[in-house]
C-alpha cells in the first residue's frame, strides 16, 4: 500500500510542479475606461444672434459663465470624452440614443436666472425634453452657480428639483455664473 | 456467512481438536485489547486483561471469526485452521478518524482541544435547504451576519469577517475572493453534513492567519457497509415566490469502497419586505458535487469534485450615481426604484461560479499514526455587473479569474493517546486574472500569490481531567502583482518616493507597477481543556495570528460604486497581528436547572486594517467622501452565553447571547460595522413523529458606532443649503419571530417522509440591520412561508 501512496504522492507534486511553471510574465493591457465623461461642455448662445460662448468644466480647470441682464439665452449641453485627446468622443449622441433613460436638468442660485427646454431640444418616446438644449433668460445683475445634472433612469421625469426625478446622477457640475448690466 | 455456514456442516464430519490462539491489538499504538470477542458459530470468545484469547476444539478447516470491541470497528477475518494455529488480530480503534459511518451522525470531537467551538448537523442545516450556510451559522451564539440584501450572506464570527475568517469547503480553503463584503461565500449549504465554527485563530492546521476563526463545511463519504441511501428535499417560499430542490444518493461498500452526489437547484425571483417589493433581488443558484472513496484501516483515498453556479440580483434602489443619491435614499422611507414582482435578474448583478477539485489520501503506520496528503485545484470566476450605458450595457465591470492550487500534507502522531501531534505542511499558488475586457480600470490587479506555511501541533493528558494543548505555526506569503495605477495618484499617495523601482511600463496616464512583497509570520496557540465536578469543563486558550494584507487592501484606487465612496488602499501595509484570550466554562447541569456555557474573549489587534473617511473629492459626477485604509490598533472584547433548560420530556427551551466590544484604540472611537447584542431563544416542542419550534431573534440598536457623517450642499429654492449626510446611526433595534413545524411519516420505510412549514418573520415585522449594506435603500425582507417534504430513501 506504501508504495500506492508514494505514487499518489509523486503524481500530485508532478502536477503541482506543472502547474506552478506553467508562468508566463506577459505584461497586463492598460485600461483607459471609456464611457467615462471627463468634460462638461455648455455652448451658451444669446437668443436672435449667433454670438456663441463655449464654457468647459473639467476636473483640472472650471470656466466661469457671464451673461447679461435682462436677456435671452440658448444653452446646449455636450459631453465629451477627452481622456484621449487624440480620440475625443461625444458622449452626448448615446445619451441622444438612449433618451428615455437620460435627463438633463439645471438648478442655479442665481437670482432671476430661469430656464426652459427649447424648441429644438431632444425629445423622449414619451414626448418629454429632456433639455440637452435649453432657452434661458437673465433679469437683473446677481452672481451665483448653474448645477448641471445628467440623471440616469429618472424615476420621473417631471419636477422641480433634483429630488423629485430619482434616478443615479451620472454628471454634477457646478458653473460660476455672474449676470452683469450691460455697459 | 458462506465460509461459517460450511464450518457448522463440517464439524460434524471431522476431528475437531485443534486449537488457535493470539492477540487481539490495538493498531494505531499496539496496546492488547480486552474484553474483545470473537464469535463464530455461535461461539464467543472474550480476551483476557492481556488482550490474549485461546479458542479449543476447532476443526481442520476454514472459519471466518468476527473479531469486536466496544471501541472498535468489527473485523471479519478467515482463518484456515488446519495451516495455522497462532494469529493476531489488530483492531482500528480510532472509529471517527475513517471519515465514515453513517452520515446523519455528527462526530463529538471538537477539532480544538481548548478552542470554543459549536456545530450544526445534517438535521439543523435542512432547514436552511432554499437559503446560505450564512444564514444557517446565525443560530450559533457569536455568529452574525453581515449581508448585502437577503441572499448575499457573509458569516461574521466575534465582529470579523471577510478575510479574518477561513472556510474549509470539505478539507480545502475555500478561495474565492472572500476579502469582499458583498461576496458571500461561493459554497452550497446542501453539500455539507456538517458546520463547524472555531471561534479563534488556534487551529494551525488551516492556517495562521484565520485572525476571526475558522468554519468548517464537512461531508463523509460512507462505507465498511453496504448501503446505497439518500434523500430529495423541496422547498416552496411565498417570499420570493420560488424554491429549492436538493437530492443526494449515498453509496457504500462493506469493502471500504464509497461513493456520493448530491446536486441542488434553487430559483427565487424579487424578494418582499412588508411594504414594498424589494425590485431586482432574484437569485439563481446550481450546484453539484461529487466524491468517491475507499477507506480501511490502513489506508484510504478520495476524490471529490464540487461546483457551484450562481447569479444574485442587487437591489435596484441601492444603485447610486453620487453623494447627492445617497442623501435622497436615506431621507425616503421607502426605495427609489420599485417595480413589479418579478423573476427577472438584471444589473446590478452579481454571477459567481466556484471549482473545487480535491484529491486526498491516507496512510496508517502501525503503532505510529496516520500521514495524510491531499492535492486541490479551485477555479473561481465572479463577474459584477453595474448598470451601464450604450455598447458596454451588457458588460461586467468587474470579471476576477482565481486560480489556486494547495498541497497539503500532516502526520499525525495519534498511537500514544496521552501525546499527540500534528505536523504538517501547505503550499499553495494562486493566479488572480482580472479580465480587461470590462473596459473598467481593475480594482484589482493581476497577482500572483505563493504561500507556504509550516505547523506543529500537540495535545496531551497531564491527568485524567486536564489536557494541554500548543501548537505554533510558519507562515511565508508572496504577492507578485502587475497594477496600473493613475500617474496623479502615484504622486499623491508619495510612491513616487518611496516605491519608484517598482515602475515598470508607461502607458500614457498611467504607470505599471510590479510591486513585490514578502510577507513571514509566526503563529502560535496553546491551552488548556479541564473537566471538574460531575461533568463541567473549562477551556483557555491563547492565540497570536498574523495576517498579511489583502489585495483590496494594498491596491484599491478609486470609486466604490455600491457605497458612494472612494477607497484607497495602501501599499506600505504591515502585517496585522492579533493576541486573544478565550474561556469557556461549559456547565450541563446547574443546579438540575439547565446547562450554562459563557465563553468570553478579549483580543488585542495590532495593525488593524480599517476604513477611515478622510476627505472630500470633487468629480464630474459630484463629490465624494474619500475613505482610506488605515493601520490602527484594536481592542476587542466580548461575551456568548447559551443556556438550555428541558422543561418536561418534550418541551425545550433555550437561549443565546452575545455581547462584542470594539474600539480603535488609538482613536479612541468604537469599531465601525460591531454586531449589536442580541438574543436568540427558542422554545422546541418535541414528541416522536413532529416538532414544533417558536424562534424569537431580537437585536438591540447598537449604541456604540464611529460618527463618518460628513456636510454636502443642495440648492433648494435658488439657495445653497448644507445638508448632514448621516451614514453612522445604525437602525432601530428588532424583535422577530420565526415559528416552524413538521411531521415525520413512514411511507416505505421507517420516517422516511418528512413534511414541514416554517413561517419566518411572523408579524411581518418591518426593520433594518446594522449589518445589512442595503440598510440606506430599503427595509429587510417580510413574512415568508415556507412548505419543504424531505424525503429519505
Amino acid at each position: 500500500m506504501k508504495t500506492m501512496i508514494n505514487k499518489l504522492a509523486f503524481i500530485f507534486s508532478i502536477a503541482f510542479i506543472f502547474v506552478s511553471c506553467g508562468d508566463d510574465d506577459e505584461n497586463p493591457i492598460v485600461i483607459n475606461e471609456e464611457e467615462t465623461i471627463t468634460t462638461v461642455k455648455l455652448t451658451v448662445t444669446e437668443s436672435g444672434t449667433t454670438n456663441s460662448q463655449v464654457y468647459d468644466w473639467t476636473t483640472d480647470s472650471k470656466d466661469d459663465i457671464t451673461l447679461a441682464s435682462n436677456t435671452s439665452y440658448n444653452i446646449k449641453i455636450q459631453f465629451l470624452d477627452e481622456s484621449d485627446p487624440s480620440n475625443v468622443e461625444d458622449i452626448t449622441e448615446e445619451v441622444i440614443l438612449e433618451k428615455d433613460e437620460h435627463f438633463v436638468f439645471y438648478q442655479t442660485t442665481v437670482n432671476g436666472l430661469t430656464f426652459t427646454s427649447a424648441s429644438d431640444d431632444t425629445v423622449d418616446s414619451g414626448n418629454i425634453s429632456i433639455n440637452i438644449s435649453t432657452d434661458w433668460s437673465s433679469t437683473g445683475a446677481a452672481t451665483g452657480v448653474i448645477r448641471a445634472f445628467l440623471i440616469h433612469e429618472p424615476t420621473t421625469k417631471t419636477g422641480n428639483d433634483r429630488d423629485d426625478f430619482g434616478g443615479e446622477t451620472d454628471i454634477e457640475v457646478d458653473f460660476n455664473v455672474s449676470v452683469v448690466d450691460p455697459v | 456467512m458462506l465460509v461459517s455456514l460450511l464450518g457448522v456442516f463440517s464439524a460434524f464430519a471431522q476431528d475437531c481438536d485443534a486449537s488457535l490462539s493470539g492477540k487481539v491489538i490495538d493498531f494505531h499504538d499496539g496496546a492488547p485489547l480486552k474484553d474483545a470477542t470473537i464469535t463464530f458459530d455461535n461461539r464467543m470468545i472474550v480476551t483476557d486483561s492481556n488482550g490474549n484469547y485461546t479458542i479449543t476444539g476447532l476443526c481442520q478447516i476454514s472459519y471466518a471469526f468476527t473479531i469486536s470491541h466496544p471501541d472498535c470497528n468489527s473485523q471479519v477475518v478467515t482463518i484456515d485452521v488446519a495451516k495455522i494455529s497462532t494469529k493476531d488480530f489488530y483492531l482500528e480503534h480510532h472509529y471517527t478518524d475513517l471519515d465514515q459511518v453513517n452520515v446523519e451522525s455528527v462526530s463529538q470531537k471538537k477539532t480544538t482541544n481548548s478552542q470554543t467551538e459549536d456545530k450544526l448537523s445534517r438535521k439543523q442545516l435542512d432547514q436552511y435547504s432554499s437559503l446560505s450556510i450564512g444564514d444557517a451559522l446565525k443560530e450559533i451564539s457569536g455568529v452574525n451576519s453581515l449581508t448585502s440584501g437577503n441572499t448575499i450572506v457573509k458569516p461574521v464570527i466575534q465582529g470579523l469577517h471577510s478575510s479574518r475568517i477561513i472556510i474549509i469547503n470539505n478539507g480545502v480553503r475555500q478561495e474565492d475572493q472572500e476579502w469582499g463584503e458583498e461576496h458571500a461565500p461561493n459554497l452550497d449549504i446542501n453539500a455539507f453534513n456538517e458546520l463547524k465554527v472555531i471561534k479563534g485563530a488556534g487551529a494551525l492546521q488551516y492556517g495562521g492567519n484565520a485572525i476571526g476563526g475558522v468554519i468548517i463545511a464537512q461531508n463523509r463519504l460512507t462505507s465498511l457497509q453496504d448501503t446505497i441511501f439518500g434523500n430529495t428535499q423541496l422547498a416552496l417560499s411565498s417570499n420570493g415566490r420560488g424554491g429549492g430542490v436538493n437530492t443526494a444518493l449515498n453509496l457504500g461498500f462493506k469493502k471500504g469502497w464509497g461513493a456520493k452526489f448530491q446536486g441542488t437547484v434553487k430559483h427565487f425571483g424579487d424578494s418582499e419586505a412588508p411594504d414594498y417589493i424589494l425590485s431586482n433581488t432574484g437569485h439563481r443558484e446550481q450546484s453539484f458535487s461529487t466524491g468517491f472513496g475507499f477507506n480501511n484501516f490502513v489506508y484510504g483515498f478520495e476524490g471529490y469534485y464540487s461546483f457551484y453556479n450562481a447569479k444574485q440580483g442587487i437591489l435596484r434602489s441601492s444603485h447610486i450615481g453620487n453623494v447627492g443619491d445617497l442623501v435622497r435614499a436615506i431621507n425616503n422611507d421607502t426605495p427609489l426604484v420599485i417595480n413589479d414582482f418579478t423573476y427577472d435578474i438584471n444589473a446590478p448583478k452579481q454571477e459567481t461560479q466556484h471549482h473545487l477539485l480535491k484529491l486526498k489520501g491516507y496512510n496508517r503506520l502501525k503503532n505510529l499514526g496516520r500521514l495524510n496528503l491531499q492535492y486541490s485545484f479551485q477555479f473561481n470566476n465572479r463577474k459584477e455587473f453595474d448598470i451601464r450605458r450604450g455598447d458596454d450595457r451588457d458588460k461586467a465591470s468587474l470579471d476576477l479569474e482565481l486560480l489556486t492550487h494547495t498541497l497539503e500534507s500532516n502526520f499525525l502522531f495519534d498511537s500514544n493517546d496521552n501525546f499527540k501531534k500534528n505536523l504538517g505542511f501547505q503550499l499553495s499558488y494562486q493566479v488572480n486574472t482580472p479580465d480587461p475586457e470590462t473596459g473598467v480600470r481593475r480594482l484589482i490587479p493581476d497577482y500572483k500569490k505563493t504561500s507556504a506555511g509550516v505547523f506543529a501541533i500537540t495535545e496531551f493528558n497531564i491527568n485524567e481531567q486536564l489536557t494541554a494543548d500548543a501548537g505554533i505555526r510558519y507562515d511565508f506569503v508572496n504577492i507578485n502583482a502587475k497594477k496600473f495605477y493613475k500617474k496623479d495618484f502615484w504622486t499623491d499617495r508619495g510612491y513616487n518616493q518611496e516605491f519608484e523601482t517598482l515602475i515598470i511600463a508607461d502607458e500614457g496616464d498611467q504607470w505599471l507597477t510590479n510591486p513585490n512583497f514578502d510577507y513571514n509570520s509566526i503563529s502560535a496557540s496553546a491551552g488548556i481543556n479541564y473537566s471538574y465536578s460531575n461533568q463541567n469543563s473549562l477551556l483557555f486558550n491563547i492565540s497570536y495570528a498574523n495576517r498579511a494584507p489583502n489585495a483590496v487592501e494594498l491596491f484599491s484606487d478609486g470609486l466604490h460604486h455600491s457605497a458612494a465612496i472612494i477607497e484607497l488602499g495602501d501599499l506600505r501595509f504591515e502585517q496585522e497581528k492579533s493576541l486573544k484570550f478565550s474561556l469557556s466554562n461549559n456547565t450541563p447541569n446547574l443546579f438540575n436547572l439547565g446547562s450554562l456555557t459563557i465563553s468570553p474573549y478579549v483580543s488585542f489587534i495590532d495593525n488593524f486594517i480599517l476604513l477611515e473617511p478622510t476627505g472630500v473629492d470633487f468629480t464630474i459626477r459630484g463629490s465624494f467622501p474619500v475613505w482610506e485604509y488605515k493601520q490602527t490598533e484594536v481592542l476587542l472584547y466580548g461575551i456568548d452565553i447559551d443556556y438550555d433548560l428541558n422543561i418536561t420530556k418534550h418541551l425545550k427551551f433555550n437561549t443565546a447571547f452575545s455581547y462584542i466590544y470594539g474600539q480603535d484604540t488609538n482613536l479612541e472611537r468604537p469599531l465601525i460595522n460591531m454586531p449589536a447584542p442580541n438574543f436568540r431563544s427558542q422554545i422546541v416542542y418535541e414528541k416522536e413523529k413532529w416538532n414544533m419550534k417558536l424562534v424569537n431573534t431580537s437585536t438591540f440598536k447598537q449604541t456604540r458606532y464611529p460618527n463618518n457623517n460628513f456636510e454636502t450642499d443642495f440648492i433648494e429654492n435658488g439657495m445653497e443649503k448644507t445638508e448632514l449626510v448621516d451614514i453612522s446611526t445604525p437602525p432601530e433595534g428588532y424583535s422577530i419571530f420565526d415559528l416552524t413545524g413538521s411531521y415525520q411519516f413512514s411511507l416505505w420505510g421507517q420516517n422516511d417522509f418528512n413534511v414541514g412549514a416554517s413561517i419566518t418573520n411572523l408579524f411581518d415585522t418591518s426593520y433594518r440591520d446594522y449589518l445589512n449594506r442595503q440598510r440606506f435603500y430599503a427595509d429587510n425582507i417580510g413574512r415568508n412561508f415556507t412548505f419543504n417534504i424531505n424525503f429519505k430513501f
